[in-house]
């Protein structure tokens, strides 16, 4: 059983090897990994990808503050360290509905100070009135991102199966829906991307936070569920270029990265917001109550509300920047589309979920999360 | 040389396709010139190129190096001292109890561990001021508390094989206790230690739940940049840096095999 020697040189090394590189994992981490920037630091959580590297050092550049950036990966588990304890970011990116609405209304941020914002002006914007009316506060929450949610879809084989003209009637009747599941069709993964429209779609009747109309949306996807073949509000790019899917529900920053991708590939790829069925959603900035640098963090919000920054951004990314001033800078190939860029005057008609402020908005966004989720997972039940 | 028939040679193939397949077509994509992973254009390196510049991403990677360093490391320490402890230094059902206790953790969703141990260091930092925020060492906290069970489980199954009259010859030679654990248990059990630390080790690299949770400023681990890339579409210098990480796993492999093989002199 038992080699005696042989196993003690070599393995007995990597043993001790291994401890050895952990102790110098753990030294490296108490010296290099955290520098020593005093307080002249801002600790920022953001999605990946859209403020670039460049804008980061620009920043720095200009006020001399070090910036710390974190990706997060999804707004449930944000929340969950915002509404724990003190997360030691003093600037986060959450999703407006259901999330920054939910968490400024039990005070996780922190009022902000127009004072030290000087571009603060610059919000004056149809896209601000529409979050006011969805019931945002500017006093705490900055809505700085947006863009719309429609179908994104190839147009040749959709041609083909004799859709000319895309609409939520294509992906809403089950008679039409039926048809095109072959190829494909994906839907949003969280509610608030599709009950809007289907509201409208379907005619369901009352108000948009009503608790009651909830069974009659559950009752109507069952009645497609089988035709969707995916839930996915990430995906949808590489989906529709590998030819897997023919359309897909989805927000126009990937769809304009979709398009482009497409254009190179050759493929007739086109993104369309329905006539009266557009949606529009909202990324907000704001800064956690307990953050440790309110100030830097008030600094760099002002940088991005600077039209030159955030036009910066919208041609980096798709993603749209409610800024005043920002859509002049846009590069063309984002306005030459008016369905990835609205017009300003379209704004004001496209639709809009309800923040969940209140506690009825609250029980509201639950439970139809908890119906979304059951109506995601209805393939499994009938196999 | 036993010759192998057609059918055996087939399965033989059609396994290890269905193991390298989807990891060589991951390497042949981050050639692609393509913005999108996973369509073919032309050769090009440019993602490598990508990946070298990505601040982001490099630091990710180190972040997740790091924490996987010292999960693994501090988790090899524990599941040994609980390997031995629950093989030799106790008695009956008690030891069944600590070494069933010791491999719960395994068995719990990461969600559960991921909130509980969130919700343990806001009491902490509530009562004593530490953690004081989070970081690279409670995200590897964290992890030693999942991979500890996987290092007993390792260590302990080759403790239970050990002949332990080798330590009693070695005792009436006179060796001292410290010096039979040293020069006779570590040695023979030391390719299960090994074995255990590379586990935890890739348990702690890929994990993306609990971190998620624990993570604070300036600790993003890998995972959780690929999947916040999601929300931009993830582009192929994901596979670019996959390559290049499986390109120095090979290394390593290779490595460790060549040392193992020069340290057997018979």
């Amino acid at each position: 059983m038992w080699r005696g020697s042989n196993i003690q040189g070599g393995t007995c090394l990597v043993v001790l090897g291994c401890i050895f590189a952990g102790v110098i994992a753990l030294f490296s981490f108490h010296h290099g990994g955290q520098k020593d920037y005093g307080n002249n630091v801002v600790h920022i959580c953001g999605w990946y990808g859209i403020i670039s590297r460049s804008i980061l050092r620009e920043f720095e550049e200009t006020t001399g503050i070090h910036v710390v950036y974190d990706v997060f990966d999804n707004n449930d588990t944000l929340e969950a360290k915002l509404l724990a304890t003190n997360s030691g970011y003093d600037i986060v990116f959450p999703s407006f509905i259901p999330y920054a609405s939910r968490q400024c209304s039990i005070g996780v941020y922190a009022k902000l100070d127009k004072l030290k914002l000087q571009n603060f002006q610059s919000l004056q914007t149809p896209v601000t009135e529409k979050f006011k009316e969805a019931g945002g506060d500017t006093d705490y929450l900055i809505p700085i991102f947006w863009g719309t949610t429609g179908i994104a879809y190839n147009h040749t084989l959709l041609s083909e199966l004799g859709e000319e003209t895309v609409s939520y009637d294509t992906l809403l009747n089950p008679d039409k829906l039926s048809k095109l599941a072959r190829y494909g069709v994906s839907f949003p993964e969280e509610f608030v991307d599709i009950f809007p429209q289907a509201k409208k779609f379907w005619a369901i009747p009352g108000e948009m936070n009503d608790v009651g109309t909830i069974p009659m949306y559950k009752k109507k996807f069952l009645s497609i569920r089988k035709y969707i073949k995916k839930f996915t509000s990430s995906t949808m790019i590489s989906d529709i270029l590998a030819g897997d899917f023919c359309a897909a529900i989805g927000s126009s920053d990937n769809a304009w990265r979709l398009k482009r991708a497409a254009e190179a590939t050759g493929m007739d790829v086109r993104y369309v917001i329905p006539h009266g069925f557009g949606v529009l959603w909202i990324d907000c900035v704001c800064i956690p109550n307990k953050a440790l640098h309110k100030d830097n963090a008030h600094k760099f919000i002002d940088f991005l509300l600077l039209p030159r920054i955030a036009a910066q951004i919208t041609n980096e990314s798709g993603i749209l920047t409610n800024v005043t001033g920002a859509c002049d800078l846009y590069a063309s190939e984002i306005t030459v589309d008016q369905n990835i860029c609205p017009p300003e005057k379209s704004v004001a008609n496209l639709m809009m979920g309800r923040a969940s402020t209140s506690k009825s908005n609250l029980a509201y966004h639950k439970h139809a999360a908890k119906a979304w989720s059951q109506i995601r997972m209805g393939n499994f039940q009938d196999g | 040389m036993v010759k192998m028939s057609k059918a055996v040679v087939s399965c033989i193939i059609f396994g290890f396709a269905f193991l390298y397949i989807p990891i060589i077509a991951l390497m042949v994509n981050s050639f692609s010139d393509s913005d999108i992973p996973g369509v073919w254009t032309h050769f090009s390196m440019r993602w490598f190129k990508a990946v070298l510049e990505d601040r982001d991403l490099i630091g990710a990677a180190i972040a997740s190096l790091k924490i996987a360093l010292i999960s693994a490391t501090g988790s090899v320490v524990l599941g040994l001292l609980s390997a031995i402890a629950t093989t030799n230094y106790s008695t009956g059902r008690c030891r069944k109890m600590l070494g069933n206790l010791i491999v719960i953790p395994m068995i719990m969703p990461e969600v559960i561990i991921g909130f509980s141990l969130l919700m343990l260091f806001m009491a902490l930092e509530d009562i004593f001021g530490i953690p004081a925020e989070r970081g690279v060492i409670t995200v590897a906290i964290g992890h030693i508390m999942t991979t500890v069970a996987y290092i007993h489980m390792t260590i302990r199954s080759r403790l239970v094989l050990f002949d332990k009259s080798i330590e009693e010859a070695a005792a009436n030679l006179g060796a001292r206790p410290f010096a039979v654990f040293m020069s006779i248990k570590v040695p023979i059990i030391s390719r299960s230690i090994a074995a255990g630390w590379i586990l935890a080790f890739t348990l702690s690299l890929d994990d993306l739940v609990i971190a998620s949770f624990l993570t604070g400023p300036g600790a993003t681990t890998l995972p959780i940049l690929i999947f916040s890339n999601v929300r931009v579409g993830v582009t192929p210098a994901i596979n670019a840096f996959s390559t290049m990480f499986i390109g120095a796993v090979l290394v390593c492999g290779m490595l460790s095999f060549l040392i193992s093989r020069s340290s057997k002199p018979f």
